[in-house]
This record gives C-alpha cells, structure tokens and sequence, in this order.
C-alpha cells in the first residue's frame, strides 16, 4: 500500500515535470507566425500551424485545466515533419516544435486521453502481431522471392519495416535484386521481424515503444550481422535516434540509400541505359530534413544512364513533406492525400514522368495521390522508390515494360 | 458568465455563421487563443480572448459583417497574419478577430501598368510574382513571408527599405477598395498612372494603421526592378557606419535601396548562425542600385569607397552569392536570433541626419540608464541607410507578466525620448497603440484629439481595432 503510494506520488511529479516543461518550451514561441506558411497541413486556421499549437498548447497548460478533445485533435493533426522547426531554426534558436507535439501527445496518453481512436488500434495491432497494421506476421515474407532461403547470420542483414513488408510489392523484390547482383551474403528476418516502434512514439504511447525496442534489439544482435540495412526512412531514424546509443552493439545501421552508394562506389553493381525520363527526387522528412541525408540518393540517381534528376522547388531541408508522418495518414486520409497531391503537382509542373523517394510511407501517399491525378487526367506522373530504379538499371536486369 | 451573456454570445456566433459559414468561424477556445496572442512579449489578457474568428471569403462577406458587428457594437480587430511587434493586432477588448487570409489574389496588368491583389495577399508570393515579370514590390517588410499587403499598406510602411528611392507604399497607390467600420464599400484613386490630385481618399486608409477601415484590394503601379550590388563592411566603432550613411546623403551619392546596420553582438551571432566567421565588429551592409548592371556596380564601389573612407577596417563589393545570402539571412533573422533567452520586445529610434552618429551612440548605451534592463545586453541593428537604429531587449521568459509589460513600457518610454531629442518619429509599426504617449508629446494635444475626431467620422461606434488610439498605458 506504501510502496502504490509512493509510486503514484512519483507518477504525479513526473506529470508536473512534464507539464512545466512543456509550457516553458511552449513560451519560447513568440508567435511571429513565420512558420505558418511552411505546414503541410495549414490550411488557414491558426490552430492548423505550429504557431497555434505552441499557443494553444500553453494557454491550457497555464489554465491547468483538464486536457480537452478538442486539444488532442490539434495536436495529433501534425506530421511532425519539422518543416515548421527548421523555418524557426533558420530565424532563431528554434522552438522545439516537433519535440513538444510528440510530449504533448504523451501527455495525452498518460492522462488517458489519447492517443486518437485510430492509433489505439493500431497500438493493439502492435503489441499482438508485431505490426500496427493488422496483419499477420507470417504476411511479411508474401513478397520475398521464393528462391530466399534465410539465414541464422549472414554479412548484410536487412530489415524493411511494416510498411514495407505488408503494403509494397516492390521494394522487397528489387533489394533482394541489388544484393543478389553485388553478391552480397545477406539475409532477412522474414516474419521474424517486428515493428521498429516508431509509431507507438509519435503518438505518444511511450511504454509501447519500450516494449517493441526490446524484441528489436534481441533480434538484431541474435544474428549479429557486420551491417544492417533498412529500406524505410522512419525505422531508420528510430533505430538511430530514438534507441539507446550502442544498443546494437556497434553493428552499424545503413539506409538503403547509403548502402547502396557504397556498392556503386566498391564498384559492385554497375549499371545499364535506362530509357531517357525525368525523375523529381522526394526528401523523406526523416531521412532528409531530420538526419541530413541528401546526397547518396541523388548521387545513385547520377549513375543511372538515362535518368535526368530534376529538384522540387523545395528540397533538401526545405522539402515539403508528403503528408504521411506523425501518425497523421491514419487520422485523416483525405487530408494527408491533399498534401501528397501537392506534391505530385509540383513534381508534375517540373514536367517529372517519376517521383522517386527513399520512404515506403511517402512512395505509398505520393503513389495514391498520383494515381488518382492520373485517372482524372491531371498528369502522367509515377511513383516509384530507389530500389526499384536500381534494380531495374542493373546489367543484367530484365528491361521493365 | 451569466446565463443571458452566454445566450448573446451563442447568438452572435450564430449570425456571424450566418454570413461567412460554417467553415470559416470558430469559437474553439484553442483557436481564439492563437488568435489572440501576438509578438508582444507578454502573455494575452484573458479579458480579450475574443468571441470568435472568422475568416470572411470577399469584400461582400466583410461588409455585411461589419454592418452586423457595428450594429451590435461589438469590436472587431482586423488579423492579417498577426505580425506587428508593436501590439497592433493585438485585442484591447472582447470581440471578434477577422482575419484577411483568403483574400488573396493577384493580378498583375501590364496594359495599365498596375498590379490588383486582395489584402489579404502574403507579402513573400506579391514579390515573387512581380519578381517572375521582372517588377519590385516597393516594400520590404522583415515579416515578409507571412506580412499581408493590406496589413503594410493600411500602415505605409517600407520595412528595410531607404525613403528617398521609391517613397512609400501611398507613393505607388493608386486605389483602394476599403469597408469601412459601418460596413460600406467604398472604391478609392484610379486606374490611371495620373494620380488624382487634391483631397484623395487613398491616402488616407494607406497610412490608418486599420482605424479607418479594412483594406480588402490595392492597386499600385508597376515598377521595373533596378539591378542590384551588394556591399558589405566591417567597423571597430558603430558610429563610423552612421557617418558613412551621413556622408551619402551630405555628398548626394547615389543612396542604396537598403543600408542595413548590425551591432557588434548581432553580427556575432547572426554571423555564426549561418556558419559565416563573425567578423569581429559592427556591420554595414548595402544594396546599390542602377538602371544597368554597369550603373549598379559603379555605385556600390562607391558606397564602398565611403565606407573605407569612413574607417571600415574591411570592405568589399559582394558577388550575388551563397556568402551575400547568408550575410542577408543573418541581418535578417537579427530579431529572432537574439531571442534564445527569452523574448524581446524592440524599440525603434530614427534620427535627423545630423544626429544619426549620436544616437547611434547613445542607443548602444541607453540600457545603462534604464531600471529593468540596467545590466543586460542589448543588441543593436537597424536601418541605418534610412536613418533608423533598433534596439532589441530581451525579457527572460521567467518574469512575471506584470514585470515583461513593465518592461515594454520602459523601453517605450525611452523609445520615446530619444526620437524626441534626435527630432525625429519612425513608426514602421505605427504611431498608435504602444506609441500613443510619444505622438501626444510630439505632436500635441490638439493634434492626437483630431486623430480621435477622425477616428470617429469612420468608425463611430469605435468598433474597428478599438483600443489602438486609446493606447496601451
């Protein structure tokens, strides 16, 4: 009875802690509202910026009233692409936008009021199949090619992540392509893999991602590779942010993008003509505006006989986000589909016949978005990620129709 | 709230859905709250959270709101983007905030030589669009990305820019379509490059500062964008930047559009923002200007030349470039950069041509004489090239509300002396709000009860941006 006293006393300080760090980190906006234009999802009202949010954010905090809907919709309506904290950077010492969002988020959940219905499910899918998105584990070797045969250790070990692994039918097929072609001793963990975590955190349910950092780490060091490689743009900022430094033993994390830089580079794949086509390349928020990776996707690009690479007016740090992060695609769709069509029509207007990115998450919003431009006659324009390019280029390959 | 009060209030979101719809009012109190926050350095006042917001699509929409709203004499305070950082868009009372935002369009017509945008129009997308046909938006607000045209033009500022190149906003004018308070629409100017001459109304609203009316489209001609030098020297001493600025105008040498200044600890911390080497003094930055590319360079290698005159200890013309960028992004972040700490409020001084080394001077070591801000760095930039020096003071985000707006008042106060004693006014956020005690004093008693008096032939249920003419103390 002491000790759950004591332990609810302890609960209750850290939600003070929490709530007097929040609204200091809020006071730090001084509401120029400068960041307005760069959100993705800023469609006039304040509230929609992350000017509002700060704002709306420190005021109920101030007030120590109890935390409202209203307030939870506010704040899981954000990509967390940081765009807003890289125009307050670019001005000042920044407002830690995206830092904030997701604590306020947490908040939310410890007081029981959040994270948004939709999430809450997809928390359950997680904590039962390993995945957030309601399927079975054994679904995630569907597009492996049946000649795989996994291994207990290999060199290379690849990990694709959920998105990936249930929703794309591509990726799986053209690493496994671009590995075979390097010789590469790989493996892949096969329905064996679990979810990196990464959406138990952007909204907020902290004690979930705990859990899904354990399997992980057991997981990679079970088969202790030289590397591991990812394909997804999230998983790869979780695991290189977000997990406990040397948690991997120093086995060292690429994304598919680096590591398929060095194998151009070792001169281990080289490359066919590809018929001539403009390509617009999209920065994935996490991969780009987040850890700064911007030049291997663009330099793979380079080799590629054939292939123009051509800039979004935005790019690099200034890349408009493709309306699909934070949690924010499950919430609102219709939205998050308007965003990636924004981005589509700038790629479009550049005259791009291909999108291409490095994020299953921004190839499956962008992808939908174009489809549907493209069967209301708006464009032509196609979505692809890297390793289809690459695979497709490789000497060797199989010319694509 | 008592029960009819709360009635009322239901009843006048319900009218105001009534004429902009569902979709474009909120009483959220998550919304009002943003709304009602502005840069001032203290907290909102929770006696003015506003009723609603709306966002109202057209001068029509406007106009019946405002019928209705003076009807029920209920203040409304117009929201471009909510950027004046002296207290403008700020609610002095409970009512309702109208922001302009989707007002905004633009049309630009090389047959009449003139541009037509909404007021509501952001700043940043009227300059690229002029800029893509090769025109200059005669204006350079620090807000520019978010600033709005009607917002600028109701105060006639220039921002950064230097006067005696292309005058103000009213310069370039040629009509306004403004509500007013009561809710008529009224056409001001022409479609003709000659002006009207005589009693004009335009003039009027162009430099209002919103009390007369909101402006819901502007008219202005076109002007060709000159071509452009950049400079940039380094002083040990801020005064030998002011006497280089002097010499230009006492000399007749051709005056850059921009003749930027920043302070020794500015710079420092601009400069290393942007990666640069911080350059170890004060710096002035220029933007010749000329009808060729040859006339623009030749004059800024004679702002150079003054410069070095002046005691530069480093000078040199910029080429159009990374470096020139990112010395421009570090004088224009100046504002934010310096607020790590806390946030500041900043005061303007501008001075009389004779006056500019002296106050410059004395606006480096004003805050020894100051109670609050007795032993903190103050950073110093401005517009030097137009006369004008800021001074920017950083109120820790731990003083209470009731210390900050002291604070405010303090250094308006010595804002207020200083442009009295170098004869001069500035204003580039306007003359009213937290500026009233200075135009009382500058201008006199009978000349401020005549704004009131003006202030009530347009508005005379004193209902738009209410409060801003009462001012702040």
């Amino acid at each position: 009875m002491k000790g759950q006293k004591m332990s609810q006393g302890k609960d209750r300080k850290r939600d003070q802690d929490m709530k007097k760090e929040l609204f200091l980190a809020t006071q730090q906006c001084m509401a120029c509202k400068f960041c307005t234009p760069s959100c993705p999802l800023y469609s006039g009202w304040l509230t929609g910026s992350a000017t509002g949010k700060m704002q709306a954010l420190h005021y109920a905090l101030k007030q120590g009233k109890e935390l409202d809907e209203r307030l939870r919709d506010i704040l899981y309506a954000c990509t967390t692409c940081g765009n807003c904290e890289y125009k307050c950077k670019s001005l000042s010492q920044a407002v830690k936008v995206t830092d904030i969002v997701k604590k306020a988020r947490r908040m939310f959940v410890k007081a029981g009021k959040g994270p948004m219905p939709i999430h809450k499910r997809m928390i359950e899918s997680l904590k039962v199949l390993g995945n957030p998105l309601e399927e079975p584990s054994e679904k995630r070797k569907d597009v492996y090619p049946s000649t795989f045969k996994k291994k207990d250790h290999a060199e290379t070990l690849l990990f694709f992540g959920c998105v990936t692994s249930f929703q794309d039918i591509h990726i799986i097929p053209s690493m496994f392509q671009i590995l075979k072609g390097a010789e590469v001793d790989f493996t892949a963990l096969e329905a064996e893999e679990n979810c990196c975590g990464y959406i138990a955190h952007l909204v907020g349910a902290e004690e979930d991602f705990e859990k899904c950092k354990r399997k992980n780490i057991d997981t990679i060091l079970k088969v202790k590779p030289k590397q591991w490689v990812t394909t997804c743009a999230g998983c790869f900022r979780t695991f290189k942010e977000l997990y406990p430094e040397g948690a991997f033993d120093g086995i060292p994390l690429l994304h598919s993008v680096q590591y398929i830089e060095n194998l151009i580079k070792d001169g281990r794949i080289r490359f066919k003509s590809l018929p001539a086509q403009k390509v617009a390349y999209h920065d994935p928020c996490d991969l780009g505006r987040h850890l700064s990776v911007f030049d291997p996707p663009r330099n793979i690009l380079r080799q590629i006989p054939g292939i123009e690479l051509i800039e979004f007016e935005s790019n690099r740090y200034n890349a408009v986000c493709c309306g699909g992060g934070g949690g924010y695609k499950a919430v609102d769709l219709e939205k998050s589909l308007e965003v990636a069509s924004n981005r589509v029509a700038a790629a479009a207007k550049l005259g791009a016949g291909t999108i291409v990115s490095a994020c299953p998450s921004c190839k499956s919003n962008l992808q939908v978005a174009a489809a549907k431009g493209r069967k209301e006659g708006k464009w032509k324009i196609q979505v692809k990620d890297i390793t289809e390019f690459v695979a497709q280029a490789l000497e060797g390959a199989q010319a694509e129709g | 709230m008592k029960k009819s009060e709360r009635l009322s209030v239901g009843k006048l979101l319900s009218d105001l859905k009534g004429i902009v719809g569902e979709a474009y009012i909120s009483g959220d109190i998550h919304e009002r709250v943003s709304y009602a926050k502005d840069p001032m350095p203290y907290d909102l006042e929770e006696k003015n959270i506003p009723y609603a917001v709306v966002r109202p699509g057209s001068t029509q929409e406007i106009s019946k709101l405002m019928a209705y709203l003076n009807k029920k004499k209920v203040p409304v305070y117009v929201h471009g983007s909510g950027t004046s950082l002296g207290g403008h868009s700020r609610p002095k009372k409970k009512g309702v905030v109208l922001s302009t935002n989707r007002l905004s369009w633009i049309d630009i017509n090389e047959d009449y030589m003139f541009m037509e945008c909404g007021g509501g129009t952001v700043c940043a997308d009227l300059m690229k669009a002029l800029d893509q046909k090769g025109y200059l938006l005669p204006m350079n607000p620090g807000s520019q990305l978010v600033a709005t045209i009607g917002g600028f033009v109701s105060n006639d500022s220039i921002g950064h820019m230097i006067d005696v190149n292309y005058g103000r906003p009213s310069h370039h004018l040629l009509g306004l379509e403004v509500v007013l308070p009561t809710g008529e629409i009224i056409e001001t100017g022409t479609k003709s490059l000659r002006r009207p001459a005589g009693i004009e109304l335009t003039r009027f609203f162009a430099s209002s500062e919103g009390l007369f009316g909101i402006i819901t489209k502007v008219r202005m001609d076109l002007i060709k964008k000159p071509f452009m030098k950049y400079v940039v020297a380094y002083f040990k001493e801020p005064e030998f930047a002011a006497y280089s600025f002097m010499r230009m105008y006492r000399e007749h040498i051709p005056l850059p559009l921009y003749g930027e200044f920043l302070g020794a600890n500015t710079a420092r911390v601009g400069f290393q923002s942007k990666g640069l080497e911080p350059p170890g003094g004060c710096v002035a930055l220029a933007t010749s200007i000329g009808k060729s590319q040859e006339e623009a360079d030749a004059n800024a290698e004679v702002v150079r030349s003054v410069f070095e005159k002046e005691k530069a200890f480093h000078s040199r013309v910029l080429e159009p470039g990374d470096e020139q960028q990112k010395i421009w992004a570090a004088r224009e972040s100046t504002i934010h950069i310096t607020q790590d700490k806390g946030n500041g409020t900043t005061m303007e001084v501008v001075a009389a041509i004779p006056h500019l080394a002296e106050a410059m001077t004395e606006i480096h070591e004003v805050s020894k004489t100051m109670k609050v801000f007795k032993d903190t760095e103050i950073y110093t930039f401005g517009h030097l090239g137009a006369l004008s020096l800021h001074g920017v003071f950083i109120i820790p985000n731990e003083w209470p509300d009731k210390k900050k707006k002291a604070a405010v008042l303090e250094v308006m106060r010595v804002e207020r002396r200083l442009n009295l004693k170098y004869e001069a006014a500035g204003g580039e956020w306007g003359q009213m709000a937290v500026r009233v005690p200075f135009f009382r004093e500058k201008y006199g008693e009978k000349a401020y009860s005549l704004v009131k008096q003006m202030k009530r032939v347009f508005d005379p249920n004193n209902i738009l941006n209410s409060g801003n003419v009462e001012g702040l103390d």
